[in-house]
């Protein structure tokens, strides 16, 4: 999406969004896409930005010295009207000492809203927890915001999640009715399928940095720069819930453990060696430092059910709990139990979701998109969430493992280690699994938690295969078009395009022409215009129909 | 008596006993090549410790009992002490990877001490004037210290994909061993007791140096010494 007239209309956007000096407004609150990369473009938002500012309708949320070119600066900035923030409403400006180089966002010029809230925040927390069952702690503080909706409106909501044995769901309840004005998923999964070791989960052998406490050794990584720890919930599922819900704190006693050095859970084995796996990649290719790039502890969770007690459980206990893997926000990932050996789903055997590095990197990157971009979970820009998770997944499986197929070894399905034969998701080839490798095979749903918050786990696949393309070159087999990869050999061109252009230059609300624009203006900046990144991205950003 | 008369050390160097004070250099082609391994990161990591100890000091005193004619035995104690340094590598394997080694590198000190207890027939080749030649040969007991390696410490940090020698923990190992040695003595009897000699004598034995029961290396002791001192006769 491109802004004609721009100079017009930038000076029209800053003079509606400075004039709401307190919550009032209403009206129309359309979304405004920016990509400003162009000098012209760039000169009159740079300014508009400056103004918004000092105005008080854009606040600085977080900004970021360049890991990867030195000298650059993000400053990511959110909308505010009257003290609230726009949810959704946010942007990113990338500067070169002191010179913007590009501008992507999402702005609602427009949007208004009637009054202070009526309700008490704690009201909000009431109605959370009757709506979801769960108890919530008093950490789980409700958020106030202002929510555009597609129809061009805006309310005032409260935002909190709850995590029960079924669901995790981020509710936006209307701060005046209390009406439940939106649920979105709280946990980025690995799959939406209903149906989800030292010595590892494959039987092989590593080494897993853990911790000696009280004659015991606990899973508690010591080396890494983040406290990266394993907890063994031994299949109490309403203590994770709780954990998840801040009601109760995890303690030492919850600590997965081994009374020698030799662990017999494979499962707490590879939890904790693949989280610090993936650390070590995103720190070793990016220098990133963790989630929130501030070492954030990195939190594990297994063994939240009994394998055998699958037969009694519920479909969405075990469509949660055994056979998929969730990042449920602040570094706490939760791993599913698999199905019983002898027990296939749709032709597969499900084993410990913990036994896939690619699984493990997927969640990890949610952690990192919600410190990054905080793309937010439905529609395109939730779809470029779940991408951008299976995109940094594969990276992390190339970044350690061989390539080739066969059990730990580096390729383009997703959770092939664990869901076998074949896994759940291909990025070379999408349409393996009914996935589209094209726009024009865009699924439109509704953005609820029956239709996966507008199907972002199918339409996903439209930017890994891009990435796929970018990287292996070939043709999309949709559009015939051909792209010219960069190579294997230089992969990690790619990955610190895609990376920079995800988690530095892309705001909450893109969308997939967004991201085509991000991941060119990414591929320019770290090697030139004309290079053969930049060409790889365009090309397949073009083969797979995002303009 | 400032000065002794010619025919005077004549008839002294005649005598029975000759008691010898001689210091030089020990060359020899000893090389201690140590190799064992310590656990590091729940892997065996290999170590090495190479000491050049090509050239030793040495002094020794010895006497020679002359028996029938030409034919005469001696006793001598040497001693050999030299400070090397030496070369320690090691393959520290990766706190979080197996089959990662990281390699680190480093130099320190190290001490070999050989002492040495020859038996010998000695044989009077020939007497010229003031000169007077020897040969000698014999068994050998050398009783040798050695600083071996026990154990390498390192520094490194996050990502811990290199590590650097930080120093190496050492002990003394001593072993004794038999051998053997030949030799030549050219004395210039200068005065009516003392002369002037230089020796030439070529003493070998092999010798196993141990730190631990799976941490032994074994080696060369002696060597070719050059050297002089003095001679007295009485
Ligand atoms: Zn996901």
């Amino acid at each position: 999406m491109r802004t004609p007239k721009l100079g017009l209309l930038v000076v029209c956007v800053a003079a509606v969004l400075a004039a709401h000096a307190a919550p009032r407004v209403r009206a129309q609150s359309r979304p405004l896409a920016i990509t400003a990369t162009s000098n012209a473009d760039l000169r009159t938002w740079d300014s508009a930005v400056d103004r918004l500012k000092r105005d008080g309708a854009l606040r600085a949320r977080a900004t970021s010295e360049d890991l990867l070119l030195p000298g650059r600066v993000h400053e990511r900035l959110d909308q505010y009207v009257g003290g609230v923030r726009v949810f959704g409403g946010d942007l990113v400006r990338q500067t070169e000492n002191g010179l913007t180089v590009s501008i992507f966002g999402t702005m609602y010029p427009d949007v208004a809203v009637d009054g202070a809230a009526a309700m008490p925040p704690e009201d909000a927390r009431a109605i959370v927890e009757g709506l979801s069952g769960a108890e919530l702690g008093d950490t789980r503080r409700p958020e106030l915001l202002i929510l555009p909706d597609e129809a061009g409106g805006a309310r005032l909501v409260y935002r909190l999640k709850a995590f029960t044995l079924e669901n995790a769901i981020d509710y936006f309840i209307d701060a005046s009715t209390g009406a439940v004005v939106l649920e979105l998923g709280a946990a980025e999964r690995q799959s939406v399928s209903s149906l989800g070791v030292g010595r590892g989960v494959l039987g092989d052998d590593k080494k897993v940095s853990v911790a000696s406490l009280g004659g015991n050794f606990v899973a508690v990584d010591l080396l890494r720069p983040p406290s990266i720890r394993t907890y063994d919930m031994r299949a109490n599922l309403s203590r994770t819930i709780d954990f998840l819900n801040g009601v109760v704190g995890l303690t030492a006693s919850d600590f997965a453990l081994s009374a020698t050095t030799t662990w017999s859970d494979p499962v707490a084995v590879d939890a904790q060696a693949y989280v610090g796996q993936v650390y070590d990649f995103y720190f070793k290719r990016f220098g990133r430092r963790g989630l929130d790039n501030k070492n954030l502890a990195l939190i594990n969770i297994i063994h939240p059910v009994r394998r055998d007690d699958v037969y009694t459980a519920s479909d969405d206990i075990i469509g949660n709990f055994y056979l998929n893997a969730f990042y449920a926000g602040n570094g706490v990932m939760v791993y599913g139990e698999g199905l019983p050996a002898g027990l296939t789903l749709g032709g597969q055997r499900w084993n410990y979701f913990a036994g896939g590095l690619d699984i493990i990197g997927h969640e990890l990157t949610h952690g990192v998109t919600e410190f990054s971009s905080g793309l937010i979970y439905r529609n395109q820009s939730g779809a470029l969430n779940e991408a951008f998770s299976d995109i940094m997944g594969t990276a992390t499986e190339f970044f350690d493992q061989p390539i080739g197929d066969g059990p730990m070894k580096a390729e383009y399905l997703m959770g092939e280690d664990v869901v076998t034969p074949g896994g759940i998701r291909s990025l070379a080839n999408p349409g393996q699994f009914g996935n589209p490798d094209h726009f024009s095979k865009f699924v439109t749903a509704p953005a609820d938690a029956a239709h996966d918050y507008g199907a972002v786990h199918t339409n996903m696949t439209i930017a890994t295969h891009a990435y796929y393309l970018a990287i292996e070159g070939g043709a999309d087999r949709t559009s015939g078009l051909s792209v010219q990869g960069v190579g294997t050999a230089n992969r990690d061109q790619i990955e610190k395009v895609f990376y920079r252009g995800f988690t530095q230059l892309l705001p909450s609300n893109a969308t997939f022409s967004v991201a085509r624009a991000a991941t060119i203006q990414a591929a320019r900046d770290l090697y030139g215009a004309g290079s053969a990144p930049e060409r790889a991205v365009t090309q397949a950003w073009t083969a797979v129909g995002v303009q | 008596m400032l000065v002794p008369s010619h025919a005077a050390a004549q008839d002294n160097w005649d005598g029975r006993f000759r008691i010898s004070a001689s210091g030089g250099d020990q060359i020899s082609r000893d090389t201690i090549a140590q190799a064992f391994t310590v656990q590091k990161n729940l892997e065996a990591a290999p170590v090495t410790f190479d000491v050049d100890h090509k050239q030793i000091y040495w002094f020794d005193g010895s006497i020679v009992a002359r028996l029938r004619g030409r034919w005469g035995v001696g006793a001598t104690v040497s001693v050999a002490t030299r400070d090397n340094d030496g070369h320690v590598g090691a393959s520290i394997p990766h706190p979080f990877f197996f089959n990662q080694p990281r390699p680190i590198g480093g130099t320190i000190g190290a001490r070999r001490t050989e002492v040495a207890v020859h038996l010998d027939a000695v044989y009077r080749l020939a007497a010229r004037g003031r000169l007077d030649l020897s040969v000698s040969g014999g068994a050998s007991i050398f009783n040798a210290r050695e600083t071996l390696v026990t154990d390498v410490a390192y520094t490194d940090a996050y990502p811990f994909d290199t590590a650097t020698f930080a120093s190496a923990a050492t002990t003394r190992s001593t072993t004794t061993s038999g051998g053997f040695n030949v030799g030549a003595d050219l004395t210039w009897k200068r005065w009516r007791r003392v002369g002037l000699g230089a020796l030439v004598r070529f003493a070998h034995a092999s010798a196993t140096f141990s730190a631990s029961a799976n941490n032994t290396v074994t080696g060369d002791v002696g060597g070719l010494q050059a050297g002089g001192g003095l001679r007295f006769a009485f």
